[in-house]
């Protein structure tokens, strides 16, 4: 317990280190807002990757217990999950997990050749999965990994982000009757006085 | 031009004017490619198409700078809706607008390249 507390928090320095840039940006989603976090310097620094693992593996293990679930792999869409789900399976057998949990790779769009199949890696139809992604803000790439996991016929049991902005995606996924967890809240990594405008509120290009 | 098409060039519109951001940018894409082959218009939206995709995979890093995503958008929006105005109104795409749309779009991604 006090080992995972240590690690959340030398987890949350390494993030405000590396991963938040404060300034004006244009989201993929086209909403703007005054910071940015690229999760991706943190899940893909080694130490970074195992207090990302150790972390994950902690909030995946006290979810499925507390709601007396087995799950048998994690993965969400590429590539901001990626570094994440391989990091809590190296985690998860380290510690003996028996089975480790598998993990596995959701495509953007489907492999134009062979089985132009969406889903990469160790998943099977049926399996109990945990999807999982680096940041949420309007939920929709979480969503697409939700789907893809149900059209390949895996159950999803719930999703776990490392970071949620709260700019309404937990929300979203929520609506579609999957709980969120978090490792981290927007206001536990900046602060509070940061915005976002949706592209709504911007003038278009 | 039928009915059907005009609609589908009206919403591809009003999404390039909705901004051209990553996930407007891969709705683009997928339309211009529909529309390449749906209608005669083959080469205006064969430009389009690899313009937009271009640029999602440009912008495929996640957030930018706003000062660097006007840069890389430069031009491009006004040119992308003159070209579909134009095939609205079952028009002529010149082959000059087509060759402006994919000088100031090459110039526009270079320039971010090497920014980055």
């Amino acid at each position: 317990m006090l080992a995972n507390i240590k690690a959340k928090s030398r987890l949350l320095s390494i993030l405000q280190e590396k991963s938040v840039s404060h300034g004006d940006f244009v989201l993929s989603s086209g909403a703007k807002s005054t910071y940015y976090v690229d999760c991706k310097l943190t899940t893909l620094d080694p130490e970074g990757a195992w207090l990302v693992g150790q972390v994950m593996h902690s909030l995946i293990q006290k979810e499925a217990e507390a709601r007396h679930l087995e799950i048998n792999a994690i993965g969400g869409l590429t590539m901001g999950a990626d570094p994440i789900a391989l990091a809590i399976g190296m985690y998860s057998f380290y510690v003996k997990d028996s089975p480790p949990l598998r993990t596995f790779i959701v495509r953007k769009t489907p492999k134009s050749h062979g089985r132009t199949k969406l889903i990469e890696g160790n998943f099977k139809p049926g399996d109990a999965v945990v999807v999982i992604d680096d940041v949420v803000t309007r939920g929709d790439s979480t969503i697409s990994a939700i789907n893809a996991v149900e059209q390949a016929g895996g159950k999803v049991a719930f999703v776990a982000v490392l970071v949620d902005r709260q700019e309404g995606g937990r929300q979203k996924i929520e609506d579609k009757g999957h709980q969120v967890v978090s490792v981290f809240k927007r206001n536990e990594l900046i602060g509070a006085n940061v915005t976002s405008h949706q592209p709504a509120d911007c003038v278009p290009a | 031009m039928s009915h059907h098409i005009n609609r589908r060039i009206a919403s591809l519109r009003e999404l390039i004017k909705g901004g051209l951001h990553q996930e407007n940018l891969d709705k683009m894409v997928a339309e211009c490619n529909a529309l390449s082959q749906d209608t005669s218009f083959v080469l205006p939206f064969f430009v389009l198409k690899n313009v937009f995709n271009e640029l999602s995979s440009a912008l495929d890093r996640g957030a930018v700078a706003v000062e660097q995503h006007q840069d890389l958008i430069s031009n491009i929006t006004e040119s992308a809706i003159l070209i579909l105005n134009k095939i609205e109104k079952n028009e002529l795409v010149e082959i000059e607008i087509l060759e402006s749309i994919a000088r100031d779009h090459v110039r526009n991604i270079n320039i971010f390249r090497s920014d980055r």
